[in-house]
């Protein structure tokens, strides 16, 4: 009998632009470097500090996971590197040292390692990390609260914050052109919406990031933000406000745009996307906590292996 | 897969990072300035942000230090002190000083109370009194909790 081979495929779609692993990595770390410098800029040495402790102590975790797992060192692979980072733009500028090693060791060891490694973490490192530290030593990670012996020539306290507890009225003095230079308080590299948008913009331009997840995830959070807002201006503040204030558009770039913990497939990119936004601005109209973006965050990164079941149809027929 | 170069770059970042952490915590901690910029009132009822050097500032509402802080006969240069050196969160919390006003002053006659009102208390009478005699700022009452306090 002739045996019949068969034509065998698994999931798409597929897709390589190219580069590698530490390309991916590097040009990550690239397209956050005019957030960063912003955000160097308006904190001073304090961030300066805690962002070079952040990205040192996360190469250290990974070093010592793979030296005691007796595996060899993953650090060159840069994912260490821009878990560090990322983590390190989120935190107040005035975040103590020990904080900062802690945050690296849940983000490399918890939020990394422990679930397997690069390309196996359902949720972001980093935001894993934050969310444990916000639960854990909340005044530590309360932006307000941290940032109280800092002087700055801008609004000087946090906008959604303010938004949150004393409605649209509280916010009514800050520009939004403010926000889009970064004069807001805020996480040490998350403050500066043009910056954070030109990375954006370079990340999915050189085809690193999908347009597909920031642009469903900025418009669900306007259409929310909007729908609020027509309902109630005096108590909730407008989209424009809610895009540029707070963790949003460095989530939108950098952190709902991981390569493990998001959809491949378009449509499901799309719905991840807009749930996200739709979901932040739910935590930060009707929910406790007033950026909302870091448990909005885990929350899509929990449904993201539900959604990317939505897949194209697959070519061919069963026999 | 990354070669040993890769590896020995990354590590040499890492040190140098490292190195300008260390030396940044440790010549550069962020300092309480002497006189406070803003206060976090950490509270159960939520916390307050206040703005002292609005407060306190030409270029804000340009009060005297004595306006807020308890007054001295003329002739004391003092400093005024943080509220809290006084005003206990809770009256149960027992601190060594001081216990009541007496333990500063003297002379009894030039107190209205020589009980120390705890904190809650001495902050409400002082921010309500202040904001309603101005008529301006955030709202007096039960009703209006969250104009202050972040819930």
């Amino acid at each position: 009998m002739i045996s019949q081979k068969k034509f065998v495929v698994s999931h798409a779609p597929f897709w390589h632009n190219g580069s590698g692993v530490p390309e991916r990595h590097f040009n990550a770390i690239i397209a956050t470097a005019p957030a960063v410098l912003m955000g160097l800029g308006y904190f001073g040495i304090s961030a300066v500090a805690a962002l070079c402790l952040s990205v040192a102590t996360a190469i250290g975790w990974e070093w010592l996971f793979c030296l005691i797992s007796k595996r060899e060192s993953t650090v060159a692979d840069g994912q260490a590197i821009l878990i560090g980072l990322i983590f390190g733009m989120l935190l107040p500028a005035t975040a103590p040292w020990w904080l900062v090693v802690t945050g690296t060791f849940l983000a490399i060891v918890v939020g990394k390692q422990l679930f397997g490694g690069i390309g196996a973490t359902p949720f972001h490192p980093a935001v894993l990390s934050v969310a444990i530290l916000t639960a854990s030593w909340k005044m530590y990670m309360d932006i307000d609260a941290q940032l109280v012996n800092l002087n700055f020539d801008f609004t000087p306290y946090h906008p959604l914050v303010a938004a949150k507890a004393f409605g649209s009225q509280a916010i009514s003095d800050i520009s939004i052109c403010d926000l889009m230079i970064g004069k807001q308080i805020g996480g040490i590299g998350t403050t500066c919406g043009l910056a954070l948008i030109l990375g954006g913009v370079y990340l999915i331009l050189r085809g690193y990031v999908r347009w597909q997840i920031p642009v469903s995830f900025i418009a669900g959070l306007c259409i929310t933000a909007a729908l609020f807002h027509l309902a109630n201006p005096e108590k909730y503040a407008g989209p424009i406000f809610h895009l540029f204030a707070g963790y949003t558009l460095f989530a939108a770039f950098f952190l709902i745009t991981d390569d493990s913990s998001s959809p491949v497939n378009h449509i499901p990119m799309l719905i991840y996307g807009a749930l996200g936004g739709v979901i932040t601005m739910l935590i930060r109209n009707v929910g406790t906590d007033a950026d909302g973006i870091i448990f909005a965050v885990l929350l899509i990164n929990i449904c993201n292996p539900l959604i990317d079941k939505i897949r194209p149809k697959a070519v061919g027929k069963v026999a | 897969m990354t070669s040993k170069k890769q590896r020995m770059i990354v590590y040499g970042v890492a040190i140098h990072l490292l190195l300008v952490a260390i030396v940044c915590y440790a010549a550069f901690p962020v300092q309480e300035p002497e006189e406070p910029i803003r206060l976090m009132y950490q509270v159960d009822a939520g916390n307050v942000l206040f703005d002292h050097q609005g407060h306190a500032s030409g270029t804000g509402y340009g009060l005297a230090c004595n306006d807020c802080h308890h007054s001295h006969p003329e002739g004391e240069d003092l400093e005024p002190v943080a509220c809290f050196f006084c005003h206990k969160a809770k009256p149960e919390n027992k601190e060594p000083i001081p216990e009541t006003c007496l333990d500063c002053h003297e002379d009894e006659s030039e107190l209205e109370d020589s009980e120390i009102p705890k904190r809650s208390d001495a902050f409400h009478k002082q921010c309500t009194e202040c904001h309603e005699e101005f008529g301006k700022g955030p709202k007096s009452g039960s009703d209006y909790c969250s104009m202050c306090h972040v819930l």
